[in-house]
């Protein structure tokens, strides 16, 4: 006969008592044994004495709660369920090292079958094990799962991110700025994405035993990871004491802080708790394993954190130690110069802005979290870039620089309403990269050709005028703002930047070459009729990132909507259809009555030589290792 | 699969009152479904080379080889020819009346039996010869027919119906398994139709029998009558279907010896060489091909036996080689003038066997037959294998595929050898021998199938005899001058221009447009075959193959249909292909409409490639021209 359900939720409920685990504190849906079982198989999520989590703010702060509802900061981690998972486990199987993933869902329950991924031996082949997902990552670009692992709450990676706008499953790797053939890691959640991706996540994992009992206040970044604790505050205000001296006390223990009311550096240091690239001392980390970060809004960030900058935390010996065991540490995170070139590091480089430096710019500047009642955007819109309603203008630059506004033109030599005039594609240009794109850089500068020479990221008028060469830009550089002029090689005064650095440069240049020949205001700046020719050879590029963004910018080129790409293919295929691209071009070009050997662009004079003069440039393109942790 | 022997047109006895007909079928002598021994006459053959005694048939041979019969018995060789049961009949027979090629039809079952009521032959021919289109008669005269056998159950399914003089006749509806539906015997070969239910019916008596059979007597009896010579039949068979004998040779000897070695201590071992029953795969290689050649073949006795064969029964028998000589095979050189006449039935014009059961002409053709030791064998295992294929080494990935080659040409089982000959990644498409050394050249049943003559492709070959070459099967966009390029690069010599203007563009659209019907067949269905959807692209596809729709022939226009189905958005796309014109044409239309709405300006560009087409050359103009030039050859493909 079959035990009645209850008797095995007893059974388990007792079992649980007796293991001393423990259940979502926050979780108030009817439970079902496997439920119970998934809450075991993932962080817990766990109030603290200090924190109160959002639900104790919404009973107060109502609006302001809807809009970090509406935001993605709250759904940045989630629990799987049929409302929140947008990624297809309709019986999806998937490929990746001849290993096949199986993914399936039933209502609120996602799973995967897969070879057992913790097998050791090598002789005897892994069994297929059923493994639950129950945490997941994400939900602006794309969405990644987490399954259940025998070690507690430890949980282990799915190798496959599901990208939203594609619609589409892609191998983890396939996705990131990897070198090729590198590994794909099945990550570490309990100690690494638990840091930004929860408010005060503990990881609880001891080296000893693997079973790791992780808490987290709240997945997700939620009202106390940037106002504070909230636990006293909420006590002062639910007790009403009007006792002075009970007020007084309460008021004393109340920790949270309106990041809007503190003082530039401050308010900007809450968001760089996660927006920075940062370390822990060892004492620190020592406290974090079991209590979270020490860090609280309102605190001096650099108390309790080390914030990297190249050039100044070089004496650090945490630093020190950590690039003696991870050679590539600053590389895969800034340029040569030290500028920050991996996106959500928004907070360093901030603070190597004059704007900061100097001025008073935080993050609030151009941002807001909560936006207005009377913002007319939909939330969904705001939610985007959390933009203030103003600020994706040079609102955001003239607030301080008030002189410019009337003599705008004669600062940008730009036509007042064209791109060129816009304050944050001169001093903010798109050369971070992550998340399968270009992003603005937070590094507050001016345009010039010094970084580009002696680092090689890409000024920000290359990066419009992609069909110019640097030594159209040194002259306008020297004759608009008086710089140095600087000293170039015949191809840098011959070939437009952009084919060089499309053809020639490192894996990160090319990612943002690819992603600029698709940016609407370099395409109305350089045209749009000569950039497939360089984009092709690209569809066959060692680095799937690259083939990627290359692909999708080829779509969006006019008589290439439709081309059919898959980045993934084998490299035959790419090659074959990296012709076919070159094909399509030149029958297009000639359609439209236009040279094909590009003679309008580069010193060739027939397509032949074209093709001759892009097998030079590749020839030489640097190959270095690229890995940009994003 | 011998569909050789010239059709009669069948005359059947029966009036134009179906139940009438129904209640005579019932008596007719065969026609009863409670034999269970396939022995139809009582009477007695002639006596021929080999009489039914020597035959044991399957169920004894099962009583030592257990394994084997079982995996035969799983095989399609069993299934070839049946006597019609609810088990056996795949077709629909749900009695609900249907319109076939525009003749009303109406498939039915009573009890266990099943007949067919249709048009009657007479009348079909007496309008089509007056001029008249038959498809438009109010109310033609019918006639019943009971299914008393079926041939085939794996592509397609063949009714027959016995007449009262003995001959079985094919009946006009075959059902097509794949697509599950009736269609004409016309219509399911590639063949020029015209017109007629009853088109490309024939007998079997003297044709199907001798090879979907164990044992074929045909038994043709002539008997003087005051009217003339009257022919009827007594045909026999051992066993239905291609039985353990038709292979192993009759095993009435090999019973008897092994029998009274019963008990022996002989008994167990094995002889060095079983004198009474073959084992073809230890035959030496000429008698290894030709246990399988005289239906893979196509042999057929020679003029002067032709009678005798009819009224004696087959002289072929496995292990009785000295009868070999009385049948011959067509080959090109033998056929070149048959091929001419029956609209190349055969062969192409370098001597490539075209269709199917003719594989042994195309082994014989192949180095690694003439120059090696290559058998059927060496690909082909009867006893463990797919069914569907009956290949020895499965398809599990590319080492098992290539294994078939690699027996002898062992350095290419390592994967750098490999994709240095190849030029093609070790792991892809490029790197299966047999995508490059047997493409799809060869048509049957509806479909491509692959040359089993072993050749190495050449841009040439397909200039000069117009058969596809193995490069343009997977580079379909790419043109013949382009092959002979990459070939010529690989070679490490200049290319030698083929310099014709049809070397320019995409060879298989040119086929598709262009070529004669085989041609058209072929290169649509390797439009629509998704192993290449990668390598050339899919987009622009649609524009080509929606003008095979509107191909004459009934069968191009369905590997059209069944291609267009894979373009994007064409999923769901209906189309009959063998509807009547007005409904093909609105469908047509409707297709039209939905490419010009799908179309992208990368399809667009892509095809002013493929067809190398000029500066301000329209693309519909281009592809106009195309069908200006197509070879209107009749073609009839005789599978």
């Amino acid at each position: 006969m079959r035990k009645p359900l209850w008797i095995s939720v007893l059974v388990i409920v007792a079992l649980m008592v007796m293991l001393n685990l423990e259940l979502d504190q926050v979780e108030d849906k009817p439970v079902s044994t496997t439920s119970i079982h998934a809450q075991m198989k993932r962080p817990v999520v766990k109030l603290t004495e200090e924190y109160a989590g959002s639900d104790s703010c919404r009973k107060c702060h109502a609006r302001s709660h809807a809009t970090w509802h509406a935001s993605y900061h709250r759904t940045m981690t989630q629990v799987p369920d049929a409302d929140n998972v947008v990624a297809d486990f309709h019986d999806v199987s998937l490929d990746l090292h001849g290993q096949s993933y199986i993914l399936s869902n039933t209502d609120d329950e996602y799973w995967v079958e897969l070879n057992a991924p913790d097998w050791n031996s090598t002789t005897v082949r892994p069994p297929r094990v059923k493994r639950q997902i129950t945490l997941m990552t994400g939900s602006h670009h794309e969405q990644d799962f987490w399954f259940e692992t025998p070690h507690g709450r430890t949980i282990q990676r799915l190798p496959f991110v599901y990208r939203i706008e594609e619609q589409e499953w892609y191998p983890d790797t396939s996705v990131l700025m990897t070198p090729p053939e590198a590994p794909s890691g099945f990550g570490n959640w309990n100690v690494v994405c638990i840091q930004c991706h929860t408010t005060l996540g503990r990881p609880h994992v001891t080296p000893f035993s693997q079973i790791a009992k992780t808490e987290v206040v709240e997945f997700g970044i939620s009202c106390e990871a940037c106002h504070g604790p909230g636990a006293a505050h909420v006590e002062r205000y639910q007790t009403r004491a009007d006792h002075s001296e009970v007020a007084a006390d309460w008021k004393s223990r109340d920790q949270i802080v309106n990041p809007g009311q503190l003082d530039h550096r401050r308010s900007a240091e809450v968001c760089g708790q996660c927006h920075s690239i940062s370390l822990l001392s060892d004492e620190d980390s020592i406290h974090w394993a079991s209590h979270g970060f020490r860090f609280r809004p309102g605190h001096k960030l650099a108390d309790t954190r080390i914030v990297v900058q190249p050039g100044v935390t070089d004496d650090n010996p945490t630093l020190q130690q950590l690039i003696q065991d991870e050679p590539h540490y600053l590389d895969d995170r800034f340029w040569s110069d030290g500028m920050v070139r991996v996106v959500g590091r928004e907070y360093t480089g901030l603070i190597a802005s004059p704007c900061f430096q100097r001025g008073t710019m935080s993050c609030l500047s151009c941002h807001e979290l909560h936006p207005a009642e009377n913002d007319p955007r939909p939330l969904e819109e705001w939610a985007d870039d959390q933009l203030r309603f103003d600020r994706k203008s040079d609102r955001a630059c003239l607030q301080c620089h008030t002189v410019l506004e009337e003599h705008l033109v004669a600062h940008t030599h730009h036509a007042a309403d064209s791109e060129g005039s816009r304050c944050y594609n001169c001093h903010m240009p798109p050369t971070t990269y992550g998340l399968l794109k270009a992003v603005r850089s937070h590094q507050i500068d001016s345009p010039s050709l010094v970084p580009t020479l002696t680092a090689g990221r890409p000024n920000a008028c290359n990066l419009c005028h992609l069909d110019k060469t640097m030594s159209w830009v040194n002259e306008a550089l020297v004759d608009w703002y008086g710089q140095e002029p600087q000293a170039l090689t015949s191809s840098q005064s011959s070939i437009p930047a952009s084919v060089l650095w499309t053809l020639q440069g490192d894996a990160g240049q090319r990612a943002l070459m690819g992603w600029a020949m698709a940016w609407a205001p370099a395409q109305t700046a350089a045209g749009t009729d000569w950039q497939a020719r360089i984009l092709a050879p690209l569809l066959d590029d060692p680095y799937d990132v690259v083939r990627f963004i290359v692909g999708r910018s080829l779509r969006s080129l006019p008589g290439f909507d439709g081309f059919e790409y898959d980045f993934l293919a084998a490299p035959e295929v790419r090659m074959d259809v990296s012709q076919q691209a070159i094909e399509v071009w030149e029958s297009q070009r000639k359609q439209a009555g236009l040279p094909v050997d590009l003679s309008d662009l580069l010193q060739t004079d027939s397509a032949d030589t074209l093709s001759e003069l892009v097998k030079t440039l590749l020839r030489d393109r640097d190959d270095r290792r690229v890995e940009l942790a994003e | 699969m011998d569909r050789i022997r010239g059709g009669e047109f069948p005359r059947v006895a029966g009036g134009t009152h179906a139940p009438m007909l129904l209640i005579v079928c019932m008596f007719i002598p065969g026609c009863g479904n409670d034999e269970t021994h396939p022995v139809m006459s009582e009477t007695k053959s002639v006596s021929s080379q080999k009489s039914d005694d020597d035959y044991v048939t399957s169920t004894v041979c099962r009583q030592c080889h257990q394994k084997q019969h079982d995996s035969w018995h799983a095989s399609y060789h069993r299934t070839m020819t049946q006597e019609a049961t609810p088990a056996t009949i795949q077709g629909s027979f749900d009695g609900e009346p249907l319109t076939v090629n525009g003749y009303p039809c109406r498939p039915f079952r009573h009890d266990n039996r099943f007949f067919m009521t249709l048009v009657h032959p007479v009348w079909d021919e007496q309008e089509l010869s007056a001029g008249r289109d038959p498809v438009k008669a109010r109310r033609p005269p019918e006639i019943t027919y009971a299914v008393d056998r079926v041939i085939g159950s794996h592509n397609q399914q063949v009714y027959l119906s016995r007449s009262a003089d003995g001959s079985f006749h094919t009946l006009p509806l075959v059902w097509h398994i794949h697509r599950k539906r009736w269609i004409t015997r016309a219509t399911s070969f590639l063949s020029h139709t015209k017109g007629g239910l009853y088109e490309k019916t024939k007998l079997w008596n003297n044709g199907c029998i001798f090879c979907h059979n164990t044992g074929p007597q045909p038994g043709l009896q002539q008997t003087s009558t005051p009217g003339g010579i009257r022919h009827t039949w007594e045909s026999r068979v051992a066993e239905l279907g291609i039985a353990c004998e038709a292979c192993h040779g009759p095993g009435r000897e090999h019973v008897q010896q092994r029998r009274a070695l019963a008990g022996s201590a002989l008994s167990s071992s094995k002889p060095q060489h079983e004198q009474w029953i073959v084992n073809p795969s230890s035959l030496p290689k000429e008698q290894a091909v030709l246990t399988c050649a005289r239906c893979h073949g196509k042999m057929i006795a020679r003029k002067e036996f032709d009678r005798q064969c009819l009224v004696e029964g087959d002289f072929f028998q496995v292990g009785q080689w000295d009868f070999v000589d009385r049948y011959s095979h067509p080959s090109h050189d033998s056929n070149a003038a048959f091929d001419e006449q029956r609209e190349g039935a055969y062969f192409w014009s370098d001597g490539t066997p075209r269709t199917t059961a003719l594989e042994y002409q195309g082994l014989l053709l192949s180095p690694c037959y003439q120059r090696g030791n290559m058998t059927c064998f060496s690909c082909h295992s009867m006893h463990d294998s797919d069914p569907d294929d009956q290949l020895r080494f499965g398809d599990a990935d590319i080492t098992h595929q290539n294994r078939a080659c690699t027996q002898c040409h062992q350095s290419f089982s390592e994967a750098t050898q490999l994709s240095e000959h190849t030029r093609h990644a070790s792991s892809s498409a490029g790197s299966l021998c047999y995508n490059c050394h047997m493409p799809f050249q060869a048509y049957s049943l509806m479909k491509r199938v692959r040359s089993h003559r072993i050749t190495s492709p050449t841009a040439g070959e397909t200039l000069k005899f117009g058969v596809p070459n193995a490069c343009n099967q997977c580079h379909v966009d790419r043109s013949l001058e382009w092959t002979n390029e990459a070939l010529a690069t690989w070679q490490q010599k200049s290319a030698e221009p083929l310099n014709s203007r049809l070397a320019l563009g995409s060879s298989t659209v040119r086929h598709a447009l262009s070529g004669h019907a085989l041609q058209r067949a072929l290169a649509v269905e390797q439009l629509g075959s998704d192993d290449n959807f990668e390598l050339a692209g899919v987009n622009w596809r649609g524009r080509v193959l929606i003008e095979s729709l509107e191909d004459e022939y009934a069968a191009v226009r369905l590997l059209a249909y069944q291609a267009l189905q894979k373009m994007p958005s064409f999923g769901d796309f209906e189309y009959d292909y063998i509807g009547t014109e007005e409904i093909r044409q609105t469908q047509v239309a409707a297709a039209r409409q939905r490419w010009n709405s799908a179309e992208t300006s990368s399809a667009r560009l892509r095809m002013h490639v493929i067809l190398n087409g000029g500066l301000d050359a329209e693309l519909d103009r281009l592809i106009e021209d195309l069908i200006k030039q197509r070879n209107t050859v009749p073609i009839g493909i005789l599978e």
